[in-house]
């Protein structure tokens, strides 16, 4: 009889701690662990794909698209799964009290809400239980359960308020059959898979499915598994998905690809939040909170299997496969089937994050795992995690911290560079006003000015004094910005008469009489899903990060900087200038404090021209800043010593001297109208050499940015961020056994196997003497390579 | 001389071999001019399994040794060329010592920079959308001198 494991992990607090510590992975990251005793030879755990097309409803806007899940497939040559043994270790503590009496086990009623109502929430502080492992033998339909309810191990927290607002609230991946192939399930549920560690699953009752028609999920039959002969399939059968490490994931709605998830495994982020927080929201709005899981945990004695410690006794005899029938007590709710979900990526150290195999070869290759069947010859992708007599993992054993952070943890200490909300500048110094005005207003506005008789005695007056001067003197400029309005300023409640000068004109207007507040346009968490190899091709060298700011252009961020850390980009509007200033700050390891990572400046403001000094000034203006964005650049350029760099400096130089010509007065006329024109394309030739040129720099942030705010409107208006990595290949070709990996600590060589170098090995021979040519033979070898 | 044939399926770079024992001789003879290092031993025997053997010991020596080459001098009379096996010769010290290891096939420091780790040209590209979109508002700033008189 053989035997293996399954642990369940959290994944985003794993993914955190990289696994890289024994106590870590004990005390903080496993849920639950699985033994299987069976008997039988060869027995390997097969990942495979299924692909689903669904179509998904929000607010009567259908999505469609599909995805892919994984099913893990047990097989093996005549095996026999003889026992199942689940061990929890997660304490379950109930923070916020049982209130009704027809659920238990940690489910309470939302504050609030009537017991019709049934909002459900489980609630699980991370603490783990001390005691000695609580085995339990289940049978088949229960080993369904624990598979289906494994993503609300991951709660954590309940959302204070979540009566009126959906807040964190997620939902778990269970799913209520509301007929054939149609099931309540949303995105939701899958974004909840890789953010669950600071989430909540909010759970109802399923009785009320009848309102639940906007929430439907409709997946087509799942495709049969080709090439696993069924008497060789275990733990999960061809009708059962297990877990939903997703894949070719595509939203389309009304039939236009809105966002493609079609990334690699490890890549799978929805970062689609509006749909996410509209499904969630509307269905709060509506006191009718999201629905998908029935009361799985009731009063019944034979339900809360999962918790009641009277069902941890029941006996498992026979195979598991076949297991998706849905236990009877839950009547025509259906799960995802008896396998174990993964929802994760791998490591160089464990097949996947969040479900882990031990003692067992895990393959993707469904013909190379039925050939290890019948010969024993492993997968080429096999990845096998012994465990040694405690049950812990050898490979993480090597891989403990050490105080020199080798294992990838970062010494940091920041203190939060807090932006300030200043009170005074151009908007409240008095000189100017700043008027809020729509197109009608303005237009309005231009016929006084340009048309209409502001009064014989102002006429004659300033005719006599010249006390009001030339009123289009006093127009310092018409702009136009496209943020929201509260990024330019606090506004006056009531409409101003404008002022032109010492004239008080008839036409009003609010008036812009604060500064405005930096605003947050969005954030980024750069952690574990970007980091891929667990190594020091994560980092800076290897990995690049860059971001598109609206109106800026692409910019080159810092690996050091923003690798495992939350990336906040705020901008604020200086109305004086037309410019905008991006403030991109970095908080590692999704800290609170966080530092300013790059800050740059860039026009957002269209200056429309209402009279001719306003035009000349406007192109001059723009021509000024292609000389210095070329010059600039061309600097940098000529600073890189590489043949790319250089020519491509000399490619731009007939842009460099356009621009040049252009600002000198003489040309100025001409010169204007081809800086105009031909501005964006120098830019962005421009752009491609900075961009060039800083693959070649240190890694300082820099920016490109445009010439106006009119050009960065055609351009993307939201923020990307943009991660470029190596591909290494290093475990298909033996580099490890031909080559080793780097090392560099010392060790009693009996404790080491494979192959192995030293640096500068010293022996003391306590036993046979060597001579010294054996000596000098026996360190050469020992530096060159030996295999222990 | 005891000198003990073995075959050897071991790599040469691996400390402790797999042995398996061919044959044991008791009348092995070192040739003169030979060294301990490099030894040549005369076995009288009526057959040696050439295919077999590749590894010796002789245990006056307390060493391991690679076999060379196994000529037939003449009728019953062979000639084994061998170099010692420093690694399993000296296995009992090697593995006990403790080494500074520059490479090793299982242990992984994972941040090293390692130079030599296979990495190719082909990038990997994510670009991820996130937070809002600007917007188009329907205000514009009229911005003028002015600012004392109420």
């Amino acid at each position: 009889m053989s035997k293996f494991k399954i642990i369940l992990t959290n994944p985003a607090v794993c993914a955190m701690l990289n696994y890289q510590s024994r106590s870590i992975w004990k005390t903080k990251c496993v849920t639950r662990i699985f033994e299987i005793d069976y008997t039988g030879t060869n027995a390997i755990v097969v990942r495979y794909p299924h692909t689903q097309e669904y179509t998904y409803t929000v607010d009567n806007v259908q999505y469609t698209g599909q995805y892919t899940v994984y099913s893990y497939y047990l097989i093996g040559k005549n095996i026999t799964v003889n026992s199942f043994k689940y061990k929890p270790y997660v304490q379950h503590v109930n923070t916020y009290g049982i209130s009704s009496s027809s659920f238990d086990y940690n489910a309470i009623s939302a504050t609030g809400k009537q017991q019709a109502q049934n909002n459900i929430v489980f609630d699980y502080n991370w603490l783990i239980d001390t005691s000695d492992y609580v085995e339990l033998n289940i049978n088949r339909s229960d080993a369904e359960i624990l598979a289906t309810w494994v993503p609300c191990d991951t709660m954590q927290s309940v959302p204070e308020t979540f009566n009126t607002s959906a807040r964190n609230c997620i939902f778990g991946i269970p799913v209520r059959l509301f007929s054939t192939n149609t099931y309540a399930i949303t995105p939701v549920i899958f974004y909840a898979l890789h953010q669950t560690y600071k989430s909540a699953y909010v759970l109802r009752d399923y009785t009320s499915d009848s309102t639940y028609d906007e929430y439907r999920f409709s997946a087509s039959p799942l495709e049969q598994i080709p090439s696993i002969a069924s008497d060789l399939r275990y733990l999960a059968d061809t009708n059962a998905i297990s877990g939903a490490l997703m894949d070719n994931f595509l939203f389309e709605r009304n039939g236009n690809v809105k966002y493609d998830l079609s990334l690699s495994p490890e890549q799978n982020y929805i970062t689609e939040w509006d749909l996410i927080q509209k499904s969630a929201q509307t269905y709060f709005d509506k006191g009718k909170p999201f629905d998908i899981f029935g009361s799985i945990i009731s009063t019944s004695s034979t339900s809360g299997v999962f918790w009641n410690p009277t069902h941890y006794n029941q006996t498992y005899n026979s195979s598991i496969r076949n297991a998706y029938t849905p236990p009877a007590q839950f009547g025509t709710m259906d799960s995802l089937g008896a396998g174990f979900p993964s929802f994760s990526f791998g490591s160089p150290y464990i097949p996947y994050e969040n479900v882990l195999f031990l003692d067992i070869p895990v393959s993707d290759l469904i013909d190379e795992s039925n050939n290890y069947v019948q010969t024993g010859k492993l997968p080429s992708d096999a990845i096998y995690v012994e465990t040694d007599d405690d049950g812990v993992p050898k490979q993480w054993k090597n891989t403990d911290p050490d105080p020199e952070g080798e294992d990838g943890s970062q010494n940091i200490s920041v203190d939060d560079m807090e932006l300030p909300s200043p009170t005074r500048g151009a908007l409240t110094a008095g000189a100017c006003r700043y008027y809020l005005m729509t197109k009608e207003a303005m237009e309005t506005f231009l016929h006084w000015f340009w048309y209409e008789n502001h009064g014989l005695e102002d006429v004659f007056d300033n005719f006599w004094t010249n006390m009001y001067g030339n009123l289009k003197e006093t127009i310092l400029s018409y702009q136009y910005f496209p943020c929201t309005t509260s990024a330019l300023g606090t506004i006056s409640s009531t409409q101003e008469n404008i002022l032109l000068g010492r004239l008080v004109s008839t036409q009003t207007a609010s008036r812009l009489n604060g500064l405005p507040s930096t605003i947050l346009l969005g954030s980024i968490n750069i952690k574990n899903a970007y980091k891929h190899f667990n190594t020091f091709v994560d980092w800076e060298g290897y990995t690049n990060f860059q971001i598109y700011l609206p109106f800026a252009g692409i910019v080159k961020l810092p690996t050091k900087s923003v690798q495992n850390a939350t990336l906040k980009v705020y901008y604020c509007v200086d109305v004086g200038t037309g410019q905008m200033n991006y403030i991109i700050k970095s908080y590692p390891n999704g800290g609170e404090n966080g530092f300013v990572v790059l800050e740059t400046t860039t026009p957002i403001g269209e200056t429309i021209p209402i009279s001719l000094m306003d035009d000349m000034e406007n192109k001059t203006k723009l021509a000024q800043t292609a000389v210095q964005v070329v010059g600039s650049t061309i600097g940098l350029a000529a600073s890189v010593a590489t043949g790319n760099i250089a020519g491509a400096a000399i490619a731009t130089g007939g842009l460099v001297s356009s621009a040049a010509n252009a600002s000198n007065p003489t040309n100025a006329n001409v010169m204007i109208r081809t800086a105009e024109h031909s501005g964006q394309r120098m830019i962005s030739g421009v752009g491609q050499i900075a961009n060039e040129a800083m693959q070649y720099q240190s890694d300082t942030p820099s920016a490109v940015g445009q010439i106006t705010g009119l050009m960065g409107k055609w351009s993307p208006l939201k923020c990307y961020l943009i991660i470029d990595y190596p591909t290494v290949d290093n475990k298909s070709n033996g580099y490890n056994r031909h080559v080793g990996y780097l090392n560099y600590k010392p060790y009693k060589l009996s404790s080491l196997t494979g192959f192995t170098t030293c640096v500068k090995p010293q022996i003391d021979f306590t036993n046979t003497a060597p001579l010294l040519k054996e000596i000098e033979e026996l360190y050469q070898l020992m530096e060159s390579g030996i295999i222990l | 001389m005891i000198i003990t044939l073995y075959q050897n399926k071991s790599d040469i770079t691996e400390v402790s071999k797999s042995l398996t024992t061919i044959h044991t001789y008791n009348n092995g003879t070192l040739r003169d001019g030979t060294s301990i290092v490099d030894p040549t031993i005369f076995v009288e025997a009526e057959n040696i399994p050439e295919d077999l053997v590749n590894y010796m010991y002789i245990p006056k020596f307390n060493r391991y040794y690679f076999v060379y080459t196994i000529d037939n001098v003449r009728k019953n009379l062979w000639s084994i060329t061998g170099h010692v096996d420093v690694l399993h010769s000296f296995r009992t010290d090697i593995l006990a010592s403790t080494q500074l290891i520059a490479r090793q096939e299982k242990k992984r420091n994972n941040y090293l920079v390692d130079k030599s780790l296979p990495i190719t040209a082909k990038r990997n590209f994510k670009c991820i959308e996130f937070g809002d979109q600007f917007i188009e508002n329907s205000y514009y700033i009229l911005t003028t001198m002015g600012g004392v008189a109420e």
